[in-house]
């Protein structure tokens, strides 16, 4: 039992990171006996004592059932979109899975989105054997994206930006007066009062994207909404002067 | 000492195992390596090693099109090694000619033992290697540069992939051949090994060696392999470290 790399700490393909009975977690394999390597660029952690994982820094988005993703669509056919969200699959939204009533054999789907429209939507199935398929009537929130700007992030950063149970989303609309849903294969749906408050908050949301892997993340995005907030009140001033 | 055979008069090793561009017989090209540079890209590497000068992208896990190349239990790599028109003195059709399509090939099954193909099922995952100028030993520093390439791509791997090529030169084992040395040397055998898993995933020889000669060549190209690989990890470690606080600044 002997663990060779630190918790959290940066480890790369091919990294020794323990020896002994462990399991192995995600992006982590056995190999020549009971040496465990990391196969991605990514944090080393250990979980429930003895399962080790990496959190990896980059990669793909890999579509789960239940993900609240935005989607882009890419192609409309007959009774169906085909939409990208960023994963190896495109993944299709039915007709019937939009929240409208449509009838696919007398209505133009185009009428309700067309190519390049962005869509707010859930996996509803997928299982690696057939492409994904997306659900947008299973929530109030989901549908057609109307207004506000959408901007695409890493996928593997998308948890440091919701923060541990949305603290960091919430965070952010408190501070700036946006709201802000993040979709779980990096697109992020921006909507906020002014223009300053939509740029303030997209560059927030890219250094939070460019420092996740560091430690106190929370605390240097805290400093950073404080002198916004100051300099727009100090602009506020100004004009009224 | 062996007579060179054909170089004529100018000796490829002096008598005190010097090589004409000054490196002693196991010593490495000076070698650069960066990842991270492109951006319409999974994953980018550039490695420069000595006057040879490559850059590799990586795009996917995507969807395989043709559709009839996906694989329903796996991803399938694919990738194409290539050289600029300008990489050499001569110009370079850029059509690609019989040796890049072999080379493109041997690239391709050096890098597949490492590559985790079975996460994606049905998607490619392509490799687009790019000879920018070519001084010797492209298609190791290929391999190289593209293990980083799929590693910043955050595509999991069963160990990295390095390489290197050994040769002899007037009867003597050397370690990275330039061109010089590869044009008129008596042997060039490149090597790509997964140093963990302690696996040779690329060897071919071109020339003779005796089996002693050839126990030799492997051997370095091990020593040579292992310091590339920890050359890789540095690259990739300090893209995701040293590059933050120049990040905090906007």
């Amino acid at each position: 039992m002997n663990i060779i790399a630190k918790h959290r700490q940066l480890v790369t393909p091919g990294d020794l990171v323990a020896e002994g009975k462990f399991r192995a977690g995600q992006n982590v394999i056995k190999l020549n006996g009971d040496r465990f390597y990391a196969t991605v660029l990514g944090s080393f952690e250990i979980k429930d004592r003895d399962t080790l994982s990496v959190r990896a820094l980059r990669g793909p988005y890999i579509p789960r059932r239940g993900d609240k993703v935005i989607g882009k669509v890419v192609d409309i056919s007959m009774g169906s979109w085909t939409v990208d969200i960023r994963a190896p699959y495109e993944a299709t939204l039915p007709a019937g899975r939009f929240p409208a009533r449509i009838n696919p054999v007398f209505d133009d789907i185009r009428k309700f989105m067309g190519a390049d429209d962005f869509v707010y939507a859930e996996i509803a199935e997928f299982d690696r054997a057939r492409p994904p398929i997306l659900d947008a009537t299973l929530n109030r929130e989901y549908g057609l994206i109307r207004q506000g700007v959408v901007i695409e992030v890493e996928p593997t950063r998308v948890p440091r930006i919701i923060g541990k149970k949305g603290s960091m989303i919430q965070l952010l609309n408190r501070e700036l007066g946006s709201q802000i849903t993040v979709g779980q294969n990096g697109r992020v749906w921006v909507r906020a009062p002014s223009p300053e408050a939509v740029s303030n908050t997209v560059s927030t949301i890219r250094l939070i994207e460019a420092e996740a892997h560091t430690q106190g993340l929370t605390s240097r995005v805290e400093e950073r909404l404080k002198t916004l907030k100051n300099a727009s009140q100090k602009v506020a001033t100004e004009n009224k002067e | 000492m062996v007579e060179a055979a054909d170089s004529g008069s100018k000796p490829l090793l002096s008598p005190d195992g010097i090589r004409t561009d000054g490196r002693k017989i196991d010593e490495m090209r000076k070698v650069k390596m960066e990842v991270g540079l492109l951006k319409n890209c999974s994953g980018s590497a550039y490695i420069e090693q000595g006057k040879t000068k490559i850059i590799v992208a990586v795009h996917g896990p995507r969807e395989a099109h043709p559709k009839h190349l996906a694989q329903p239990g796996r991803a399938i790599l694919r990738t194409r090694y290539h050289m600029a028109p300008f990489s050499t003195s001569d110009r370079k059709s850029p059509a690609p000619s019989r040796r890049e399509i072999e080379i493109t090939k041997v690239i391709r099954e050096a890098l597949e033992p490492a590559v985790m193909l079975d996460e994606f099922p049905k998607t490619s995952i392509d490799v687009f290697i790019e000879v920018l100028q070519a001084d010797a030993g492209t298609r190791s520093a290929g391999i190289t540069a593209a293990a980083l390439a799929l590693a910043e791509a955050g595509i999991p791997m069963r160990d990295m992939v390095a390489a290197v090529a050994v040769g002899k030169l007037e009867g003597r084992v050397v370690m990275d051949l330039n061109e010089e040395e590869d044009e008129h040397g008596q042997a060039d055998m490149p090597v790509a090994m997964m140093p963990n898993v302690n696996r040779i995933t690329l060897l071919q020889l071109n020339g003779r060696l005796t089996r002693a000669e050839f126990e030799e060549g492997l051997s370095m190209a091990r020593r040579g392999v292992d310091q590339l690989y920890e050359m890789q990890k540095q690259a990739l470690r300090e893209k995701y470290t040293s590059s933050e606080p120049a990040q905090e600044e906007d």
